[in-house]
């Protein structure tokens, strides 16, 4: 079908759901008869994601490297991507997106995926950070482990080769999902030539001609939650949108709320004036960069996003919200 | 013998002072003109710099950011890439919905 077709509404648009890493994973096609193919290709990339780049897989190149006390290890290509994608993400971000951020998350109680905690983002006000079911995983610390910084972490993507420094423990979490949202896109549109639209769990690449209204996409705090939910409905016919938020996988640590987005500098959960952070970039990596670099710097995120030019929406704590570049003007409804 | 005027003296010194303020404001404007010169071709705000550092390492810095639609400076290890085209208002249902993910991964 014609990418100029006005018929090709939402009706003709091929969706896939299913569940990976944890999250739910959409896959939008702009042929039908790409569908079951575009899975596969999808599968593939995802898996081999998954098992270079996973925490949570003792055997994954990932978790090897991490016990491997500096040892070097040779790489798959993914792994190396994958690494070269977080690395070129800090360089970008100088450092506010770190992939040393390990040992932070594990000493916050992240040591295991967020899907086998049940009614995750929930837990008592304990004062100390425990998982959803009520097991307690150790005081969290409101200064955080240290992290060691990006530049303890070496590539010689040519030879596959990586070595970690300083005791750094590497999370590839900021950047690994956008990043694989990115390549399921960009193969699926070269070999079936037809329009897709990739999330994974909110992180949405798009790639190839797009349905002629663009792809909808809804802006909000949650990717889980529904239409209704306050947001902001935009569409982007190329590129990727990410949203880093501080509103979902949270809880009481005393009398403050916890969240998951470290501050390099300090070890901790960040703390910012906004809750929530779209952007639009070239890429899904470079969006979910820019968002949740933008998360970490506060007060100074509009103006650096403005500089750079990317189209932004941001939402203050008390739900008001501030738009950079290019993002279109928001709903008279509240963020 | 000279005689010592005492109103000469005072007179010179008035101008030896006049002259050293002249000096001194002279002084401080050029500091001044050479400390905006100075802000103008080196000072950058920190939340501006977004070249890259050297990496110090052997990592590579041009893979990794996949190709899917973005605008000329798309996979630049230079710079985060801008969408070659900013998203547009919409209504209606959206196709998925951009949030925060309740999963950590991978």
């Amino acid at each position: 079908m014609s990418r100029d077709d006005p018929r090709m509404s939402t009706e003709t648009i091929a969706s896939d759901t299913f569940e990976v890493f944890g999250t739910t994973a959409v896959l939008l096609l702009t042929s039908h008869d790409a569908a079951r193919r575009a899975r596969a290709i999808a599968n593939e990339v995802l898996a081999k994601v998954d098992a270079a780049g996973s925490r949570f897989r003792p055997d994954s190149e990932l978790s090897r490297l991490n016990a491997a006390g500096g040892a070097r290890a040779v790489v798959s290509e993914t792994f190396a991507d994958l690494l070269a994608a977080a690395l070129r993400a800090a360089q970008l971000t100088s450092g506010d997106v770190d992939p040393t951020c390990g040992a932070a998350l594990l000493a916050l109680g992240y040591d295991r995926d967020f899907a086998d905690l049940p009614a995750a983002g929930l837990a008592g006000n304990t004062g100390t950070a425990s998982r959803a079911d009520g097991s307690l995983t150790g005081p969290a610390p409101h200064r955080g482990a240290i992290v060691p910084g990006w530049r303890c972490v070496h590539l010689d993507h040519r030879a596959r080769q990586v070595w970690l420094t300083h005791g750094a423990q590497l999370d590839l979490g900021a950047t690994a999902k956008a990043w694989a949202a990115d390549r399921c896109a960009e193969q699926i549109a070269a070999s079936l030539g037809c329009g897709v639209l990739v999330s994974l769990g909110g992180d949405v690449a798009v790639a190839g001609p797009p349905p002629p209204e663009g792809w909808r996409i809804r802006v909000t705090d949650d990717s889980a939650a529904p239409d209704s939910a306050p947001g902001q409905t935009v569409t982007i016919t190329c590129g990727g949108l990410a949203t880093s938020s501080t509103t979902v996988r949270t809880w009481e640590q005393g009398d403050r709320r916890v969240h998951h987005i470290i501050d390099p500098a300090t070890g901790a959960p960040a703390t910012s004036c906004w809750r929530t952070v779209s952007v639009a970039a070239g890429t899904c990596t470079d969006a979910n960069t820019a968002s949740t670099a933008a998360i970490i710097r506060g007060g100074a995120a509009p103006g650096w996003l403005h500089d750079l030019g990317l189209p932004a929406r941001l939402v203050r704590n008390d739900g008001t919200t501030v738009t950079t570049a290019d993002w279109p003007d928001g709903d008279p409804e509240a963020a | 013998m000279l005689q010592h005027d005492p109103r000469a003296a005072a007179g010179e010194r008035d101008v030896g002072l006049r002259k050293i303020s002249r000096l001194t404001w002279r002084a401080g404007l050029a500091g001044a003109v050479c400390s905006v010169g100075l802000a103008l071709a080196f000072g950058h705000h920190p939340a501006e710099a977004t070249t890259p550092p050297s990496t110090g390492t052997s990592s590579s810095t041009s893979a990794g950011s996949g190709t899917s639609g973005g605008s000329t400076t798309q996979n630049n290890g230079g710079s985060i890439s801008v969408p070659s085209q900013p998203p547009q208002p919409a209504s209606g249902p959206s196709h998925v919905t951009s949030g925060g993910t309740s999963a950590h991964v991978p």
